[in-house]
């Protein structure tokens, strides 16, 4: 996933100064198989994520389903506007941008820290079980967790039972407002925090043993080694991941909150993606829901450029 | 002299029914069409239908249901279904149309819910196709309902300003007809026990509520549901004594339409709201409670006063025998709850009794399909006598569904010497699931073209049925209501809709923050601001316009 920069490969006399569909000829011919196992990839994003794209125009329709796409009256921006000069639009992108920052400060580092940490482990069988346990609940259908949830944060819920240890009056947590997004977040992290680790855990598994070893002879302890030998190994896959993760920063999931929220937390809780939601498929103004969903995508474009930029300005790893 | 007396009432009824009759504007009755409809050449076509509980289990779709089958035998045709998912939200529904691949038949009461301009929108764009040249052209059966049954009042529902007939809409029939079918209750047990008298008052229902609260087993004393809920808004039982409902549009004093959260006296809905909470009589879980939760915290004791339909008094009454582990458990329907003792006897004018042909289900065909005379008239002959009854009473035998390999025939109904129609004690009472379930194995209410008086009698024959509807019917009427079949044209839709999406969701959560919440009651007046600014007075303008018109009908 990372470029780098400086890269070592050989490159065949001339090569870069044929036609690119003449190189790709090439390529295939040279490596067939690995395009064959490349081909279901490839047409599943043609068909599920390119091909699609051309729906965006409705955005800028009156959307008739029987009418079709081409055959809707075009609205222009009317729609664009509608949302802008709306009464939701401050509340839904801080809404998103809270919840995904929340998850950025919270649930990144915490696999990291938690990677790192089992890497320390001595006992192999220990680490495994470990590992097993913190990523099953990952299987765990998002219904059934929030229903879970819904059920323990009730008056009468477990999770609220404790509140009174803590001086706190047992109410249902997920209809207090202040209380949602931490919730929603602890949630996510207890849910993925043992899987999105993996990937540390394959990265620290590439470490070169020998670094460690000279480390060692150069009588670095175990944390030095964590610090200066650890970190930098893995530090490229955590940039990417976090790459990916601003770019997504304006992007929320909305069946989880969907199952969690009500009226009564909409102030901290309806995010774009519910709204879209509930506009779009529940109350069928599809036209506005793919204009919320288009400026949603655009500003998601800009934060990914501008991270991937920075970033490689910064430290020379980036997507591309 | 019997017989004498006898023939003077039917021809009074006779002249009664053709003075009905003509008051009506109606098309004449086409000619009669032969059965079966379809020789067999009319290809499988695809009914979108939602499923009523009970039938899982006997089938997996409503293609083996024995009501279908004998439809298809006496029409010809051959049926298969689309179910959405149970509780659809809209989103099966609306994605079903954008999908483009639109069922041939659609049986359902979404339209007015969940498409913008109802019926006539989906006409006007395309999806539906305009029924009405059909039933001037071959709606014998439906015509000849209209002619016999409708008088003014179900002419007025039965069909739009624009003039289009609401093809599907059940007839209401006595005994369900002009009662209020859905109220409070309370457990009139606890009240014997506590000697207090039945509450008539909403300070009177405070009182009783603070006392019940002590009793041994009680969390909450009032089991609220979710405020919008169906069970709420058609009897607004705990805002009608402030003057207003809390589901958005009403007509105020002088008849003029409003939007109720723009009304000072909601204000007083809020602060009583929001004192019962700090004192412990309702919950903060009611915000997302389900129906059947509330009705479970009552039949298990937990509370002693909910919502319900009278079609489940007899079951929660018997559940909640079981559930408490006592066998005086007892529910009691209460009256609509006045201002004051001064204002008992008053009618509060938010109430729903039922009033022919005001139920929104609509037999819709869509413009994909290819026969659409055909489908017509199949869902045409469902208006007939023994479509009716296929539909209302299932056919008179059958296999027993629930154990169809036994392949053993059972009685489903009978007619009686005096033309009324019996269900057999198999439907009654059978053992293994209760009348609600056991009846949708045989029966279908969707197509069901009347909500026949015989099986109405049947479903509530209990004295607990009697005493709920005499209560809940006592002090109502809908005369503040925004009347339920008000048309709205396309262009007043697309005005009203985007209005009523914003505002709605935020006044609820506005009035949820303020109950059970850190907001004092008198933030709402800067709610009032808001939805002000969200355009609610142009909603309120096209709303008054369509029922003016409905008015003119």
């Amino acid at each position: 996933m990372s470029q780098v920069k400086t890269s070592n490969l050989p490159v065949r006399q001339g090569y870069k100064d044929k036609n690119w569909f003449v190189r790709l000829f090439e390529n295939i011919k040279a490596h067939p198989w690995l395009y064959l196992m490349f081909l279901p990839v490839f047409v599943y994003y043609v068909i599920f994520h390119y091909w699609p794209m051309y729906g965006i125009i409705i955005a800028f329709k009156d959307f008739k389903p029987m009418k079709g796409i081409f055959g809707s009256a075009w609205v222009g921006f009317a729609q664009f506007r509608e949302f802008l000069y709306g009464p939701y639009l401050w509340r839904l992108v801080r809404n998103t941008l809270s919840i995904n920052l929340g998850m950025l400060l919270f649930g990144f580092p915490l696999p990291i820290i938690f990677a790192l940490i089992l890497n320390e482990c001595r006992s192999v069988k220990f680490r495994k079980v470990v590992q097993t346990v913190t990523y099953m609940p990952h299987f765990v259908s998002s219904v059934v967790v929030c229903s879970l949830m819904v059920i323990f944060c009730r008056s009468t819920g477990i999770i609220t039972n404790i509140l009174p240890v803590f001086g706190m009056p047992k109410t249902n947590l997920l209809s207090i407002p202040r209380y949602f997004q931490p919730l929603y977040i602890s949630m996510n992290i207890w849910q993925e925090l043992g899987w999105d680790s993996i990937i540390f855990f394959a990265a620290l598994t590439s470490i070169d043993a020998s670094l460690y070893e000279a480390a060692t002879v150069d009588g670095a302890g175990r944390w030095q080694q964590m610090w200066h030998v650890t970190l930098p190994g893995i530090a490229p896959t955590i940039i990417i991941l976090l790459i990916l993760r601003i770019g997504n920063l304006m992007s929320l999931g909305w069946d989880r909150i969907y199952l969690l929220y009500s009226e009564m937390v909409y102030e901290t809780a309806d995010v774009i993606s519910t709204y879209v939601y509930r506009t779009g498929l529940q109350r069928m103004q599809y036209s506005y829901a793919t204009a919320v969903g288009l400026m949603n995508s655009v500003v998601n474009i800009i934060l990914l450029l501008s991270t991937n930029a920075l970033s490689r300005r910064i430290s020379e790893s980036s997507l591309w | 002299m019997k017989k004498t007396i006898v023939s003077l009432l039917l021809a009074v009824m006779l002249v009664m029914t053709s003075v009905a009759a003509f008051a009506v504007d109606l098309p004449d009755i086409p000619e009669k069409y032969d059965l079966p409809i379809s020789d067999g050449s009319v290809p499988q076509l695809k009914i979108y239908m939602a499923t009523e509980a009970g039938y899982e289990k006997a089938y997996l779709t409503y293609d083996e249901h024995v009501a279908i089958l004998e439809w298809e035998e006496k029409t010809g045709m051959d049926f298969t279904f689309i179910h959405p998912p149970l509780n659809d939200d809209g989103t099966f529904f609306n994605t079903t149309i954008a999908s483009m691949d639109l069922p041939d038949i659609w049986v359902t009461g979404n339209w007015t819910s969940y498409y913008i301009g109802g019926v006539e929108g989906a006409i006007n764009d395309g999806v539906l196709v305009d029924l009405n040249p059909y039933i001037e052209q071959y709606g014998y059966y439906y015509l000849t309902e209209a002619h016999t049954n409708w008088d003014e009042t179900a002419a007025a529902n039965f069909k739009t300003d624009t003039g289009m007939f609401r093809f599907g809409a059940a007839s209401q029939r006595v005994p369900v007809l002009g009662q209020q079918h859905t109220g409070m209750v309370i457990r009139e047990d606890l009240l014997d026990e506590l000697d207090l008298d039945v509450p008539e008052t909403i300070d009177q229902i405070h009182d009783v509520l603070v006392a019940m609260k002590d009793v041994e087993g009680v969390v909450t004393p009032l089991a609220l549901e979710q405020l919008n809920s169906g069970y709420y808004s058609s009897g607004d039982y705990l805002a009608a004594w402030a003057g207003v409902t809390t589901n958005g549009f009403m007509l105020d004093e002088e008849g003029k339409v409003t939007y109720a959260q723009l009304e000072p006296a909601y204000k007083d809905w809020l602060a009583m709201m929001k004192q019962w909470y700090q004192e412990g009589l309702i919950d903060i879980d009611s915000t997302t409670r389900t129906h059947s939760d509330a009705e479970a915290m009552v039949t298990s004791g937990q509370s002693v006063m909910c919502a319900i339909g009278n079609w489940e008094t007899q079951e929660d009454i018997a559940v909640g025998k079981a559930g408490t582990n006592n066998e005086n458990f007892n529910l009691i329907g209460l009256t609509a709850p006045a201002k004051d003792e001064d204002s008992i006897g008053e009618t509060n004018g938010f109430a729903r009794p039922i009033v022919n042909g005001e139920n929104g289900m609509y037999w819709g065909i869509s413009t994909t399909n290819q026969y659409p005379v055909e489908s017509f008239k199949s869902l045409d002959w469902l208006y007939s006598y023994e479509g009716t009854e296929l539909m209302v009473f299932g056919p008179e035998k059958a296999i027993d569904q629930l154990h169809r390999d036994a392949g053993e025939e059972v009685v489903i109904h009978w007619t009686n010497e005096d033309g009324t129609r019996q269900f057999s004690d198999y439907i009654l009472h059978n053992p293994e699931l209760e009348y609600n379930s056991i009846r949708y194995i045989y029966t279908i209410q969707n197509l069901s073209s009347e909500y026949a008086s015989e099986m109405e009698y049947m479903q509530y024959g209990e004295p607990c049925n009697a005493q709920c509807w005499e209560a809940w019917t006592k002090y109502a009427d809908s005369s503040r209501h925004v009347p339920s079949t008000i048309s709205l044209t396309a262009e007043e839709s697309a005005i009203r809709v985007p209005i009523v999406n914003n505002v709605q969701s935020y006044v609820w959560e506005k009035a949820y923050n303020i109950i059970f919440g850190d907001e004092e009651v008198d933030s709402w007046d800067a709610v009032v601001e808001a939805i002000k600014g969200m355009g609610i007075d142009d909603a309120i303008k096209v709303t008054q316009d369509a029922t003016d018109r409905w008015n003119a009908r």
